[in-house]
């Protein structure tokens, strides 16, 4: 392998990860439309402990912001 | 007839779900009620061809720059989460009634392998731009055909008694396996 091609790699991929970042972000700081504020709340919870939504997940942050 | 037969392969004949067992985790877990099993299917119906159009145009990228062979898993997987994170950020802005419906399971598609999984085939089997479309819709439509089915007779399994043991994933993987054999009578139909 060529070291310009190595560069090139390394190139596309600090390009996808400032993409995710990017898009990440925006995400992030874009206000959920009315009536959406709670749609983690109202998630029952599935199988997916893995999941940012999962309730046993958010259990730390609701203890906290109730002291 | 190719296209019909690409169609009906990744519908039914060879579901990605009870064929190859891909996307087991949200299968279980998402498929409790129908209605949740709805939402996810449409989302990932929506994510799983948008990404894999846009995967089909960065590999031909990829193979034109000769690196298609070891960067396309880390750059479709890049791409994968980006869009998703694109699309909740557009439906939040643009179309809020369809966020509302979406609701959690859009950011829970970018765990489900299957999106990854047909990036991955169509660059494999080396499909034309039709055919990616094709096979990308009647993927993500299978998982959600199954994902419904499944999430019926899982809403009339919680009426019925059965010994402990059984209850909650081991009846449903049991169930599931039944499901995957009588799936398996479609792939005999050839096109």
């Amino acid at each position: 392998m060529q070291f310009e091609e190595i560069l090139i790699s390394i190139g596309i991929v600090l390009v996808c990860v400032a993409l995710f970042v990017g898009t990440y972000l925006l995400n992030k700081k874009t206000k959920k439309p009315e009536g959406c504020e709670n749609l983690e709340e109202n998630c029952s919870g599935c199988s997916l402990v893995g999941c940012s939504h999962h309730p046993s997940n958010n259990l730390e942050e609701k203890e906290k912001k109730e002291n | 007839m190719e296209i019909i037969g690409i169609a009906f392969a990744a519908l039914l004949g060879s579901n990605i779900v009870l064929s190859r067992f891909l996307g087991i985790c949200p299968f279980l877990g998402v498929s409790k009620k129908s209605s949740n099993a709805i939402g996810m299917g449409l989302a990932l119906i929506v994510v799983v061809t948008l990404s894999s159009m846009i995967c089909y145009g960065l590999d031909k990228l990829l193979v034109l720059l000769g690196m298609a062979s070891y960067l396309e898993l880390v750059v479709f997987i890049l791409v994968i989460a980006s869009f998703v994170q694109l699309l909740e950020f557009f439906l939040k802005k643009y179309i809020p009634s369809l966020y509302k419906s979406l609701g959690v399971y859009l950011p829970l598609i970018t765990t489900n392998c299957v999106v990854l999984q047909v990036c991955l085939d169509l660059v494999s089997r080396e499909y034309n731009f039709l055919q990616t479309i094709t096979y990308s819709v009647s993927t993500a439509a299978g998982y959600m055909l199954v994902i419904v089915l499944f999430s019926f007779i899982r809403m009339r399994l919680d009426n019925q008694e059965m010994p402990k043991a059984f209850k909650g994933n081991a009846i449903a993987l049991i169930t599931a396996g039944l499901m995957a054999m009588a799936f398996m009578a479609f792939s005999g139909f050839k096109f």
